[in-house]
């Protein structure tokens, strides 16, 4: 294996950055699913009730052999593809991720077969984040949506459905105010670097006054710098 | 009869394909997507995809049995 390849041992997701963290994820809430849960919990009762009606002597006349082998097929069938319907639909609600990063939020919206869309506002692009939990169900089942403002478009992202929101509203902005802390840090050793680098070439370069070359010695020159130690120049230990 | 028997294995036989698709995907999403899950992050705050993936199997078998008793 080469080196140079990026280790992807210790990835959590697919595109994370080699000094990205994960504050934390979630997904959506489960209201989301409520739909979905009750069309399921209606087949399953239809499903099961089905023998006990096809048996019933009031329908007897209706079903001819014919007939009943086309009115159970089509049941078959559509029982058989609401099943697979709503357990995907199951599936890709715990594919579809919203996380936290050191340096961004994500959304991923991931399906099984069709979508695969990712959203990445960066932290230092957030401009205002707000939070909102309105509605009797949404203070019951405690969720909201949490509304990114990002600078420069001026364009507003809503999570919307959000689990617990209080506590991932606090968690962005930490993670944000983290970040530009970071950032000034970094800003602020590079501009020393900067400013050392100059002040560096400015001495290495400075031409010998010829006025004066008693005085030369007290410049310091780039091969004074990077001068080699000599032995005679350490100090025996006492 | 003939013609019962083959529309009932076709019907299955999509199904389970579809289903072994499903998990194909699934799998694979959950060796790219690797997070420490807790209580804030599950279904209802304890339940797991895993939980679902054998229901999702134990369902199709109850109904193929189900389905075979009903055509038959």
């Amino acid at each position: 294996m080469n080196n140079s390849e990026p280790n992807h041992k210790h990835r959590n997701f697919k595109g994370q950055l080699p000094d990205e963290a994960i504050v934390c994820f979630t997904r959506k809430h489960w209201v989301q699913l409520f739909p979905y849960i009750f069309t399921a919990l209606l087949v399953c009762v239809f499903a099961l009730y089905l023998p006990f009606l096809v048996g019933r002597k009031e329908l007897e006349p209706l079903l001819t052999s014919g007939g009943f082998f086309v009115l159970s097929s089509i049941i078959i069938g559509a029982i058989t593809y609401a099943l697979h319907y709503i357990f995907t639909k199951i599936f890709n609600y715990y594919l579809r991720i919203i996380l936290i990063t050191n340096q961004r939020v994500i959304d991923l919206n991931k399906t099984l077969f069709i979508n695969d869309q990712r959203l990445t506002i960066m932290l230092s692009e957030i401009q205002d984040i707000s939070m909102e939990r309105m509605g009797i169900m949404q203070t019951i089942f405690n969720y909201g949506t949490i509304n990114i403002v990002i600078s420069g478009v001026t364009k507003t992202k809503p999570l919307h459905r959000i689990p617990n929101p209080d506590y991932h509203f606090r968690k962005i902005v930490q993670a944000r105010q983290e970040y530009m802390n970071r950032l000034a840090t970094v800003t602020r050793d590079s501009a020393v670097n900067v400013t050392e680098n100059i002040y560096a070439q400015q001495n290495a370069f400075r031409p010998l006054p010829v006025e004066a070359p008693e005085l030369a010695e007290n410049v310091v020159t780039r091969e004074r710098i990077f001068q080699p130690i000599t032995t005679d120049a350490v100090l025996p230990l006492q | 009869m003939l013609l019962q028997i083959a529309l009932f294995s076709i019907f299955h036989t999509l199904s389970a394909l579809f289903l072994v698709a499903v998990l194909y995907r699934l799998y694979s999403y959950i060796r790219r997507y690797r997070f420490n899950e807790s209580k804030y992050t599950l279904l209802f705050g304890f339940v797991h995809m895993h939980w679902f993936v054998w229901f999702y199997v134990g369902a199709l078998l109850v109904w193929s049995v189900i389905s075979y008793i009903i055509m038959f």
